[in-house]
C-alpha cells in the first residue's frame, strides 16, 4: 500500500521531463535528449555490458544490487570528465568488448567476488562507457538534455538487467541466468574479435 | 484508507501542473502574468532538475527541517525574484546551476541525514539563484507582483509535491530508487559542470 506513492514520484518526474521538450519548439532539448538516449541503446556492446551489470548485481544480491545502480552513474561520470579534459583512455572500445566477455563469464559461473573486486570490474567498464560518451558531449546541441538522455538510458538498462536478474529467486531461473551469461560472453567474444582483427 | 485518498488527491494536481507548460508556452503572453511566472522556471531543464533534486533531498530529511527548507526556498525565490526585477543580474551562471544540481543530487545519492542548517543554506542559495534568474526574465508589460507570485508558487509546489511523495515511501527498494534518481541527476550535473570547466572552447562556439 505504501509503495503506491512511488508512481506518485515517478509520474511528476516523467511529466516534468516531458513538458520542456514540448514547450521549446526548437530541436535543442528534444534532439539533445534523443541523441544521448540512443547512444547506449544502439551500441550493442554498451547495451550488453549494461544489462550484464544489472544481472550480475542481482545475482550477487545485497549490497551489490542497490550499490551498483547508485555508484555506476557517478563512476561513469568520472570517465566522461576525463574525456572532457582531453585525457585519452587506451582502447576504449576494446575494453568495452572485453567487459562484455568478462561480465558474461562472471554471470555464467555465478561468481561471488568480494564487493570491492566487483566494484573494480564494473568501474573499468563504467569509466570506458562514460569516456566514450563524454567525447561526444561538447558537440551536443543541448548538453544538459544529452547528459540526461545518456544517464537515463544507462540507468534503464541497469534496471532491465536487475529485473531479469530477479529470476534468481527460482531454481530454474538461476540456471537460465547462467545460460544467459554464457550467451553474453559468447557475444562479447565475437565483438572482441572484430576489434582485434580490424 | 485515508492515506490512499491523500495519495489519489495529489495525482490530478500534478497532472494538471505538468500538462500546462506544453500548451501554455506558445501563448506565454496570453497565459497571464501569474502563469507566466509559474511556468517560466518549469520550462527550462536545468531549473527543473535542480528543483527536483532539492525536493528529493528535502523529502529524505525529517519533517521539520524539510518544512523549514521548503519555506526558506520559497522566501529566497521571492527575494531573488524582487532583486532580479530590480535589475540585479548575475553573469551567465550555467556552471553554478550545473554545480548546484551536482551537489544537491550527490547528497540525495548518499542519503545521509543532513544537519538542518546545511539543508536550509542549500535551500537559500538555490532559491536566490533561481529567483534572480527568473525575476530578471519578467517580460515587459507583465504584472510584476502576479509574475513574482507565480514564479514562487511553481517551483515551491513541485518541491512540495516531491517532499510529500518521498516522505511517504517506506519499502526499502523505493528508498533505493530515490537514491538512484539522485545519482542520475548528480551524473548529469557533473557532466554539464565538467563541460563548462574543462572544455570552455566548446561553449563559445
Amino acid at each position: 500500500m505504501r509503495t503506491a506513492a512511488l508512481p506518485g514520484i515517478i509520474l511528476p518526474l516523467l511529466l516534468l521531463a516531458a513538458s520542456p521538450a514540448l514547450a521549446h519548439t526548437g530541436v535543442g532539448v528534444i534532439g539533445g535528449f534523443q541523441s544521448g538516449f540512443q547512444h547506449p541503446i544502439f551500441g550493442i556492446d554498451h547495451l550488453l555490458a549494461m544489462v550484464a551489470v544489472g544481472i550480475w548485481g542481482a545475482q550477487l544480491g545485497s549490497p551489490a544490487i542497490w550499490a551498483l545502480p547508485i555508484a555506476f552513474p557517478l563512476i561513469m561520470t568520472g570517465g566522461g570528465l576525463l574525456a572532457l579534459a582531453g585525457v585519452g583512455l587506451p582502447m576504449v572500445e576494446t575494453t568495452i568488448a572485453a567487459s562484455v566477455v568478462v561480465l558474461g563469464a562472471l554471470i555464467a559461473i555465478a561468481a561471488r567476488l568480494p564487493i570491492w573486486l566487483a566494484v573494480v570490474v564494473v568501474a573499468i567498464f563504467a569509466l570506458s562507457h562514460g569516456h566514450a560518451h563524454g567525447t561526444e558531449l561538447p558537440a551536443a546541441a543541448d548538453p544538459i538534455a544529452y547528459s540526461l538522455g545518456f544517464v537515463v538510458a544507462t540507468g534503464m538498462l541497469h534496471a532491465i538487467g536487475i529485473v531479469i536478474g530477479l529470476l534468481i529467486r527460482w531454481p530454474h531461473g538461476a540456471l537460465a541466468l547462467r545460460v544467459g551469461g554464457g550467451a553474453i560472453c559468447a557475444a562479447g567474444l565475437w565483438l572482441l574479435s572484430s576489434h582485434v582483427i580490424a | 484508507m485515508r492515506r490512499r485518498t491523500v495519495g489519489l488527491l495529489w495525482l490530478p494536481a500534478v497532472l494538471a501542473l505538468a500538462a500546462t507548460p506544453a500548451r501554455a508556452h506558445d501563448a506565454f503572453g496570453n497565459a497571464g502574468a501569474f502563469w507566466g511566472g509559474f511556468l517560466h522556471p518549469l520550462t527550462a531543464l536545468e531549473h527543473v532538475l535542480a528543483i527536483v533534486a532539492f525536493g528529493l533531498l528535502a523529502g529524505l530529511q525529517p519533517l521539520r527541517p524539510a518544512f523549514a527548507a521548503l519555506l526558506t526556498f520559497a522566501l529566497a525565490l521571492a527575494a531573488g525574484g524582487i532583486a532580479g526585477m530590480a535589475g540585479w543580474t548575475l553573469p551567465d551562471l550555467g556552471f553554478v546551476t550545473a554545480g548546484s544540481i551536482a551537489v544537491i543530487a550527490l547528497l540525495v545519492a548518499l542519503a545521509r541525514p543532513l544537519p538542518p542548517a546545511l539543508l536550509i543554506a542549500l535551500a537559500l542559495l538555490l532559491g536566490l539563484l533561481h529567483g534572480l534568474a527568473n525575476g530578471a526574465a519578467v517580460p515587459a508589460g507583465f504584472d510584476r507582483i502576479a509574475f513574482l507570485l507565480g514564479m514562487v508558487a511553481g517551483p515551491a509546489l513541485v518541491a512540495h509535491l516531491l517532499i510529500g511523495g518521498v516522505r511517504r515511501l517506506e519499502a526499502p527498494w523505493t528508498r533505493v530508487a530515490v537514491r538512484v534518481l539522485g545519482s542520475w541527476l548528480a551524473a548529469v550535473g557533473l557532466l554539464v559542470l565538467g563541460r563548462f570547466v574543462l572544455t570552455p572552447s566548446a561553449i563559445a562556439g
